[in-house]
């Protein structure tokens, strides 16, 4: 049943990024709505392999990009290694600290990604221009995932609920 | 978990080692590594097929939303031009309160000119009209300003108030508002004073050439009122030294709304009434009679105004003593 949610989530994302990113643009910055649910799914899943589903995921955003397949998606799947392990370490069921991993996974994946196409020839960005750009896409992103955070704190909280009861069974 | 079938327990622990190895989270991140990279690779022909398939597959999602766009770009603008279409109605509905006002201010300076009395033509057809016992007639007056009565006192000429012990600079002082006609005029205390054809104020005090004029306003004043038309409700407006007068004694029953006129009521001399002002402020009090405040017609003396004199018409009493002789 997750992997349906997914798929329907990744492809709402990639329509809105192909259709309505215009009505969603602040000067030069754009929230990346895929990156967002990758980063949700990551969260959320409870698998140590759940860097797959978002390796997916950021390959669907290469899909409906210029530039090289697999960029997004090897840099998606690093980001998503680092956030499995940092979840494994720490509880970061709280919403501040999901809205933080969703601003510094996005702003890192977004470096990565800009600075690999700069270096590849997908992109004519200056390179001075990277870091800030993906600064703004990360914070923008963080924005966008606050309401989205909030309604999937309210879908899992009884299971959160149920969880903590059989833990302490 | 279960033993498979036909193998012994070495054999599962080393395929349960095998399995682990191979599904462990950083081998299988390096097979996706190895996966995004080879995709990198993959000549633009190739990718070019599948970016086909995936925008094929997105195509109706996105018709869908374009479609979505537009339709809030029009409820958007349905919205915005319900919204200018209120502010517009907001605006139409100040300007008709507006002229409504200035409608009921024009009603009333109408009715003041059509019944001018001081005009000599009229005056002529009233005296003509033998058949009323009483007439109308105005006194023309001019409103004395300050330095005019310091004046008139200096000289002893000012006498109002004196009947009453009351020193003539003193009154100077006290008195609102005086007017140059006194018992020279045949004036009486009570009579109405007028601005046009609204009322200003009444005769309190005489003089042998001037009067002092209680004005709607000034606490004493009291007077019968009609509300709305002539035939409307009756209440008794009372002065209380405030800018805006109180009228009593209306049933809450009846009906009465702010911007109604207010006339004088019970005259049955003149033949339209007397504009006393408009009705500003309303006030249901639990006595079951309205609080009403008044705005004045005539606010702040006016330079000329004319005392309204009531007489019995010498037209219709000669007749009489006429038809009495023969």
């Amino acid at each position: 049943m997750r992997f349906v949610w997914l798929t329907l989530a990744v492809y709402l994302a990639a329509v809105a990024e192909t259709s309505l990113i215009d009505v969603l643009r602040i000067g030069e910055v754009t929230p990346d709505l895929l990156a967002l649910v990758a980063v949700v799914w990551l969260l959320t899943s409870g698998s140590p392999r759940a860097f797959l589903g978002a390796g997916a995921v950021a390959l669907v955003g290469d899909l409906i990009a210029p530039g090289h397949l697999g960029v997004g998606m090897g840099w998606m799947l690093l980001a998503g290694y680092g956030v499995g392990r940092l979840r494994a370490r720490f509880r970061l069921e709280h919403l501040g600290w999901q809205v933080l991993i969703t601003f510094a996974t996005v702003a890192a994946w977004a470096a990565a990604v800009g600075a690999t196409g700069r270096l590849i020839g997908d992109l004519s960005l200056a390179w001075s221009a990277v870091v800030p750009r993906a600064l703004g896409v990360g914070l923008y992103t963080a924005a966008v995932a606050l309401p989205v955070w909030m309604v999937v704190g309210w879908i899992r909280q009884p299971f959160l609920a149920r969880k903590r009861r059989l833990a302490e069974f | 978990m279960q033993t498979p079938i036909g193998l012994a327990p070495k054999a599962v622990q080393s395929h349960h080692h095998r399995t682990d190895r191979w599904t462990s989270p950083a081998v299988v991140l390096a097979i996706g590594l190895v996966l995004a990279l080879v995709l990198a690779v993959l000549p633009r022909q190739f990718s070019g097929w599948i970016r086909d398939g995936v925008a094929a597959v997105l195509k109706p999602g996105q018709v869908v939303s374009l479609r979505l766009g537009r339709q809030s770009e029009r409820a958007v603008a349905w919205t915005r031009a319900h919204f200018q279409a209120a502010s517009r109605l907001v605006e139409a509905e100040r300007q008709v309160q507006e002229l409504k006002r200035e409608n009921q201010q024009l009603a009333g300076e109408l009715v003041a000119a059509s019944l001018q009395p001081v005009s000599p033509r009229q005056d002529a057809d009233e005296d003509a009209d033998a058949s009323r016992l009483l007439r109308a007639r105005c006194v023309s007056a001019r409103v004395l300003g300050r330095q005019a009565r310091a004046f008139l006192a200096r000289h002893h000429l000012l006498d109002v108030g004196t009947a009453a012990g009351v020193q003539p600079e003193a009154w100077v002082v006290a008195a609102p508002a005086v007017i140059d006609r006194g018992r020279d005029a045949e004036l009486q205390p009570g009579q109405l004073v007028l601005h046009g054809r609204r009322v200003w104020g009444k005769i309190v005090q005489l003089g042998a050439q001037t009067s002092a004029v209680r004005a709607v306003t000034e606490p004493g004043y009291r007077d019968l009122v009609a509300i709305g038309n002539p035939s409307g409700p009756q209440g008794m407006v009372e002065g209380t030294g405030e800018p805006l007068a109180r009228i009593r004694l209306v049933e809450a029953t009846e009906p009465v709304s702010i911007g109604d006129a207010v006339y004088t009521a019970g005259q049955g001399v003149l033949p339209a009434p007397l504009l006393y002002g408009h009705v500003v402020r309303l006030q249901r009090p639990v006595g079951g009679h309205w609080e009403i405040w008044m705005e004045p017609a005539v606010v702040g003396p006016p330079q000329h105004a004319a005392v309204l004199k009531i007489e019995l018409n010498p037209l219709r009493t000669a007749q009489q003593k006429t038809a009495r002789s023969q």
